[in-house]
């Protein structure tokens, strides 16, 4: 009996052991590359962050590098160059990737959350300027004759460029050096299912009523969309709030549901802040960035009934802004509709998965559940989904549409989904001249080079590579592969938008569409530079000194703060930044 | 038991053997050892010079841990005071960081938020709820769990092997076991909603609940080593005098392992401000202003996001330091009255 329970005991002990080691490995290594070794060839290594964006892109455009530089000689006695890459989500992000990357082996980095001034504080990037500003020409056999520089949002530049110098009319005096790159473009959003759209009729017609039958965005008496155009991206999509909750509660009635997202991660804190920027506009929301300008749409007092509605609301006049008083930008009325948004969704628990707040549910797990919801039977149809730009491309390279394949109903290739654009707060903001705001904080992602290179030919090497990866042909191809963007200004072919998906291809025409402006939520203003983490967009946008950052948490009636309404939610978020700049950022958050 | 025989025959079959082969060489080995040592010219050693040999070995040992324990305790602690006074920017020309004197602004800042910021003291509340729910919950029970074990009662070996188990795995693999759990499986057994999703209370008690459960082992270890220590002639004592197990544990067991409960309690009471109940490890960053939070996760967050930097850290290490300064005098007053009630009984 006793040696029973002995092996028993000893069998559940190396069971429970076991789960220590059962994890998924994603790390990847040079090992299996046959040239690792090979001491004809230059070697290059290269750290990749794999989360969301994948390797796919790297993979191709290392096969493209060596292609290029396969007879090049960059080191005396070696021709070519073998490329070794380890990409992983450990190890390759943030402080920890800061504190050791002047001692990796890897020469060139593609990172996240990476904030540029600890980067250079740490000494741990190798100037750049040279290929940053330098022309493309010879790199692309005269195909592109500017520079790197040259493709560069103004904020985005501004902030990557360090210690250059500029005159009262904002002119350039003195140029500065560049120690990295901005490597992706992140935006948060929500993203619909067009299949299901077509499937159930879920397109609005001209009165804004859902088809309620199959049809698609080519049905003659389609809506405009919130642009309020005819013939766009967005014809059919709901134009306003009343039409987008009109359209939800449509949606309970006839077996869909309307949303879903990852209750272990915080999307929608960041993707609600979307709405927050579409409703002020490029130059009113940059204001909370630049701290330079002339805010309009500050809301100075707030009126509330018994149960929380806002009953009615007083404007500021226009205030000029500066480094002394940009806490009053916590009152734009873009944060006040973008919780009326929130709060709606939240406390309509029709309107969302049990997932959506379950810290069980991974990005992973719900990317999942929102895939799997229209194709595998007994599951109700998810409409919109919150999360990152990178989405389609993460829940494909962990294997999502090629399990779900097995359903018939397609794979990457053939699924469609789109970015939905928000809709306007009212009716008079649909109009042709409206424009469509996205901000993008790139996740503080960059690429950059060690500064302790002390081989010449290498760093040169180095620097050809990370060249190669900004010309228009690799910016072009890393959207193709990963359906996302870079945080630069490139062209995308029609030859290559036709090998994208659906998604990518909705994603890569904001690009050139005028009426869309898209916001780097970067500055070189002093005050953001030296606090950047406290302009963490979940936290920037609501964190204040009593709730819950989340606004989908905040305002979930069961979470316990039902007595917190909007307006408290409001003067909470305003008072926390003010007593920010009042201790000088020495602050409790 | 015959098997048992046989197979202690067999290998003295197969140990005479060996013997016989290996002995002859060892012996050879020792009569060459002995010969050289009575070649070799004998060194007399002073006793100085033997004390000198032995305090270098000593110290040698010593050298590396030493070194370890002063680079990171010693000079980490030191940089942390002195980081409380200056503040941290970044020189946005060159991009270096430049570091400024301010005096007590931290503390000041820190000290306004402890005593007036809403989130704060909310954070302080729930940090006195989790000491106290592992003093008044987790040590009792660890305790009585500890003498029930120590007794030899029915199924002591599976308390002790379950509870003690959740010690030796991986906390990140056990808080993702259990939110699975309490996410999926209970509401699937119970038709209830996950405990994890809804309201803050029930969040925060599913949380303490982990905490007090896989707290118990390494607490009923310490316990039922202390219980175990006990001379067995004193407890047969007290049974022959009709002692039962309860006035036993009453009057003996809890009296003599005192000085463990005590230094348990010390260690806790220093713990206040720094315990963050594993809220980062089921939440991560997402308990942040979510009512649950404690001082420990609260400035465990501060500094340790990736996308912190620098400028947040002195604020942190003058928070730390302010509540060392609160947690001493408390924890040396415990003290004080805990070495009281001490009866100071050895055994």
């Amino acid at each position: 009996m006793k040696k029973s329970i002995k092996f028993l005991s000893l069998a559940l002990a190396s069971l429970m052991m076991a789960s220590t080691v059962a994890a998924c490995n994603r790390e990847v290594d040079g090992n299996d590359d046959p040239d690792a070794n090979n001491a004809n060839i230059s070697q290059l290594k290269v750290l990749n962050y794999e989360g969301g964006f994948g390797r796919v892109w790297l993979d191709k455009a290392v096969e493209r590098f060596e292609e290029k530089y396969e007879n090049v000689s960059f080191e005396e006695g070696k021709k070519g160059v073998n490329v070794q890459i380890e990409s992983s989500i450990n190890g390759t992000a943030g402080n920890s990737l800061i504190a050791n990357a002047k001692t990796h082996t890897a020469h060139v980095f593609f990172a996240e959350d990476i904030l540029l001034y600890s980067l250079t504080a740490a000494g741990a990037a190798a100037d750049i300027t040279d290929i940053v500003t330098g022309s493309l020409s010879t790199i692309t056999d005269g195909k592109e004759t500017g520079s790197i520089a040259d493709k560069f949002d103004t904020s985005i530049g501004n902030y990557y460029e360090l210690g250059e110098v500029r005159d009262a009319s904002g002119n350039k005096t003195q140029s500065g050096k560049y120690y990295a790159l901005p490597h992706y473009s992140a935006p948060k959003g929500i993203f619909y299912d067009v299949d299901l759209f077509n499937e159930k009729g879920l397109w609005l017609d001209s009165n804004g009523q859902p088809f309620g039958t199959a049809t698609t965005q080519a049905n003659e008496d389609i809506g405009t969309g919130p642009d309020g155009e005819l013939g766009t991206y967005d014809d059919g999509l709901p134009r306003t709030f009343d039409e987008f909750f009109a359209l939800c509660d449509y949606m309970t009635v006839n077996g869909v549901m309307p949303f879903t997202w990852a209750g272990a991660h915080d999307y929608p804190t960041s993707a609600l802040a979307e709405l927050w920027a579409d409703f002020e506009g490029k130059e009113q929301f940059y204001l909370n960035f630049s701290m330079e300008g002339t805010a309009t749409t500050l809301i100075d007092t707030m009126t509330e009934d018994n149960k929380g509605n806002i009953t009615g609301m007083t404007m500021m006049p226009e205030t000029r802004i500066n480094g002394d008083n940009a806490y009053l930008l916590q009152r734009q009325k873009g944060k006040y509709v973008t919780l009326e948004f929130a709060k709606k969704i939240a406390e309509n628990e029709a309107y969302y998965t049990t997932e959506s707040y379950s810290p069980g549910e991974s990005n992973i797990m719900s990317q999942y559940t929102y895939l799997a919801s229209r194709v595998m039977s007994g599951r109700t149809p998810i409409a919109f989904f919150f999360e990152g730009v990178w989405w389609e491309n993460e829940a494909d390279e962990n294997g999502h549409f090629r399990d779900l394949s097995i359903y018939g109903k397609g794979d990457r290739t053939t699924r469609k989904f789109g970015w939905l654009p928000y809709p306007k707060y009212t009716e008079s903001m649909v109009h042709e001249n409206n424009r469509r705001t996205i901000y993008d904080t790139t996740n503080n992602s960059c690429a950059f080079i060690r500064s302790t290179i002390t081989d010449a030919n290498i760093m040169k090497l180095a620097k050809t590579f990370l060249q190669f990866c900004y010309t228009d042909n690799e910016l072009q191809e890393f959207t193709v592969n990963t359906s996302t963007l870079k945080p630069v200004n490139y062209e995308i072919p029609t030859d290559k938008m036709a090998r994208m998906s659906y998604f990518g291809k909705d994603v890569a025409s904001l690009v050139n569409n005028e009426r869309v402006d898209y916001v780097y939520t970067f500055s070189d203003h002093p005050i953001f530079v030296n606090h950047v983490d406290k302009f963490y967009m979940p936290d920037f946008s609501w964190g204040d000194d009593s709730y819950n950052k989340n606004p989908m948490r905040f305002l979930y009636a069961k979470a316990g703060n039902a007595s917190a309404t909007i307006k408290q939610k409001f003067e909470a978020m305003v008072r926390d930044r003010q007593n920010q700049w009042n201790t000088g950022f020495n602050t409790v958050n | 038991m015959k098997k048992k025989k046989e197979k202690l025959e067999k290998e003295s079959v197969v140990g005479s053997f060996l013997k016989k082969i290996f002995r002859p060489v060892s012996d050879g080995m020792y009569d060459v050892s002995v010969f050289v040592h009575n070649k070799l010219p004998k060194k007399q050693k002073s006793a100085t010079h033997k004390r000198v040999g032995e305090t270098v070995f000593y110290w040698a040992g010593l050298a590396i841990p030493l070194l370890q324990f002063i680079l990171m305790y010693v000079v980490v602690n030191i940089n942390s005071f002195i980081l409380a006074f200056q503040s941290y920017e970044y020189n946005i020309m060159t991009g270096e960081e430049v570091i400024e004197w301010i005096g007590f602004t931290n503390f000041e800042t820190f000290w306004n938020a402890f005593t007036s910021n809403p989130l704060m003291l909310g954070r302080i509340k729930n940090s006195f709820v989790v000491y106290g729910i592992h003093l008044f919950v987790g040590t009792v029970l660890a305790i009585l769990f500890a003498y029930y074990v120590y007794k030899g009662f029915k199924g002591t070996e599976f308390f002790r092997v379950t509870l003690f188990m959740p010690s030796i795995l991986s906390p990140v693999v056990l808080v993702m076991i259990y939110i699975q759990f309490v996410e999926k499986a209970i509401p699937v057994m119970f038709g209830v909603e996950g405990l994890l999703a809804g309201d803050i209370d029930l969040k925060f008690g599913t949380v303490i609940f982990y905490n007090i459960f896989m707290g118990f082992g390494s607490g009923m270890l310490m316990y039922s080593n202390a219980m175990g220590r006990i001379p067995d002639s004193l407890t047969e004592y007290a049974q022959l005098e009709g002692c039962t197990p309860i006035k036993e544990f009453l009057y003996i067991t809890l009296p003599l392992i005192y000085p463990t409960i005590e230094t348990f309690l010390i260690i806790g009471l220093s713990n206040l401000f720094i315990d963050q109940a594993n809220l980062f490890t089921f939440f991560m960053e997402g308990a942040q202003n979510s009512g649950m939070e404690t001082i420990g996760y609260h400035l465990f967050q501060t500094v340790f996001t990736e996308r912190s930097s620098m400028t947040s850290f002195p604020y942190a290490a003058a928070a730390g330091l302010t509540l060392t300064a609160i947690t001493i005098p408390v924890v040396m007053t415990a003290r004080y009255f805990l070495n009281k009630l001490d009866k100071g009984v050895e055994f």
